[in-house]
């Protein structure tokens, strides 16, 4: 049994200081920490952050009005009654609709997983690609680990994962896409990746949202294609079509050559 | 005999819980179990922020690297002494801490809550909405 401090000049020190004590119990003894800071939201904060006739327009965009408190929600750092009240106080129901909406799918899956009562880790219906389940992978392929997959937009969407722990939603479900259909990678090997890095990581929001991409939580797999990065990320993300060479076709295209009979 | 110590365990799932201003602990722990670490791998990103976060706690929490049954042994006074902890949303850590049979000396409290579960199978979100948002 270990003593962990926590109140050093430095943010540098804290590191050090966590690498020895911790270090053989982290996948990453070398990492680094986000630049994302652990604390207690001020209520100013909060009111530059939720800004909902904003995020309703804008959530899908990489640079749109999200409030980035998932890591301090998931943590307990801030609550969502004290969100939704602060959006509701400043704006009509009615256009925080969206805003409320997001708010509540953490708790739709944590409801989904207690009134289902299956195992976390298993498909809870077959995929609905034309294959079977050990039709993908169990690992995540290196390539992906490090970033260095042929399409640079994911690329980019991985650095951030692994650099900095916080991941926008949608660039979320382009990842997961590109893990299960694209690569075809079992979602589970996705999952715990994605648990290992972000700061606001929680297994039953994780694993239902890869579920619903794969397929195996949702009546058709989720994908996406660079015509769509390029919509919604194109101004910070390299989109160009011969740096994202699997990822530059049609809807059409796409689906005959990821799924099995058009599925 | 001294009097009973209430000591309050911090999960990862609320680090800031509403008893931990409203009610009065002889001590605020949290622990960072290697046997959990390796069943759930954690990149320092993670155990950085969660650090942070309880280093600007409004009351002083003490931190550490063990097994919960050392810890809490170690902190343990007197038999009658009581440790509390806030429920984790958590399935996986839940079934964990249960597992540890550390149960006689914990106290389950409950987790924060904004929207009440409502009764019946929920499997597709819109259909949850329209039963919830009128909570709000």
């Amino acid at each position: 049994m270990r003593r962990i401090l926590s109140s050093f000049a430095t943010r540098a020190e804290l590191t050090t200081h966590l690498l020895d004590v911790l270090g053989e119990d982290l996948i990453d003894p070398e990492g680094l920490p986000s630049p994302i800071i652990g604390s207690i939201p001020s209520e100013e904060a909060l009111a530059l952050q939720v800004r909902p006739s904003d995020y309703s327009r804008t959530r899908n965009f990489y640079d749109g009005a999200v409030t980035r408190l998932s890591p301090y929600i998931r943590h307990g750092l801030t609550k969502k009654d004290a969100i939704a009240n602060l959006a509701l106080r400043d704006y009509a129901k009615s256009t925080c609709e969206k805003f409320l909406q997001e708010l509540a799918w953490g708790e739709f899956w944590k409801v989904a997983v207690d009134q289902l009562s299956f195992d976390l880790w298993t498909d809870i219906e077959p995929y609905k690609t034309g294959f079977e389940s050990n039709d993908y992978a169990d690992e995540l392929p290196a390539d992906i680990a490090k970033a260095e997959t042929p399409n640079a937009c994911i690329n980019h969407f991985i650095n951030d994962l692994t650099d900095t722990g916080y991941v926008h939603n949608h660039a979320r479900m382009y990842l997961a896409a590109y893990v299960v259909h694209f690569r075809r990678v079992k979602w589970q090997a996705g999952a715990r990746w994605f648990m290992t890095h972000l700061l606001d990581a929680d297994i039953a929001s994780n694993n239902l949202s890869w579920q619903w991409v794969a397929s195996t939580f949702s009546h058709k797999p989720y994908i996406f294609n660079l015509d769509n990065v390029e919509k919604y990320c194109g101004r910070q993300v390299n989109c160009r079509i011969e740096a994202n060479p699997e990822l530059a076709a049609t809807y059409e295209i796409l689906s005959q050559r990821l799924f099995r009979s058009g599925s | 005999m001294s009097e009973a110590r209430r000591i309050l365990w911090l999960q990862p799932d609320d680090l800031y819980p509403t008893q931990l201003t409203d009610d009065e602990w002889d001590e605020i722990i949290y622990i960072f179990d290697p046997e959990w670490l390796q069943l759930r791998p954690h990149s320092l990103k993670q155990i950085q922020f969660i650090v942070e976060a309880i280093d600007r706690l409004p009351r002083p929490v003490s931190i550490y690297r063990g097994h919960p049954m050392e810890v809490l042994g170690s902190l343990r006074k007197e038999a009658s002494d009581c440790t509390a902890l806030v429920t984790p949303r958590d399935n996986e850590l839940s079934g964990y801490i249960q597992s540890l049979r550390l149960n006689d000396a914990l106290t389950w409290l409950p987790p924060a809550e904004w929207l009440t579960p409502p009764s019946g199978s929920y499997t597709r979100f819109f259909k949850y909405w329209n039963a919830v948002k009128k909570q709000i």
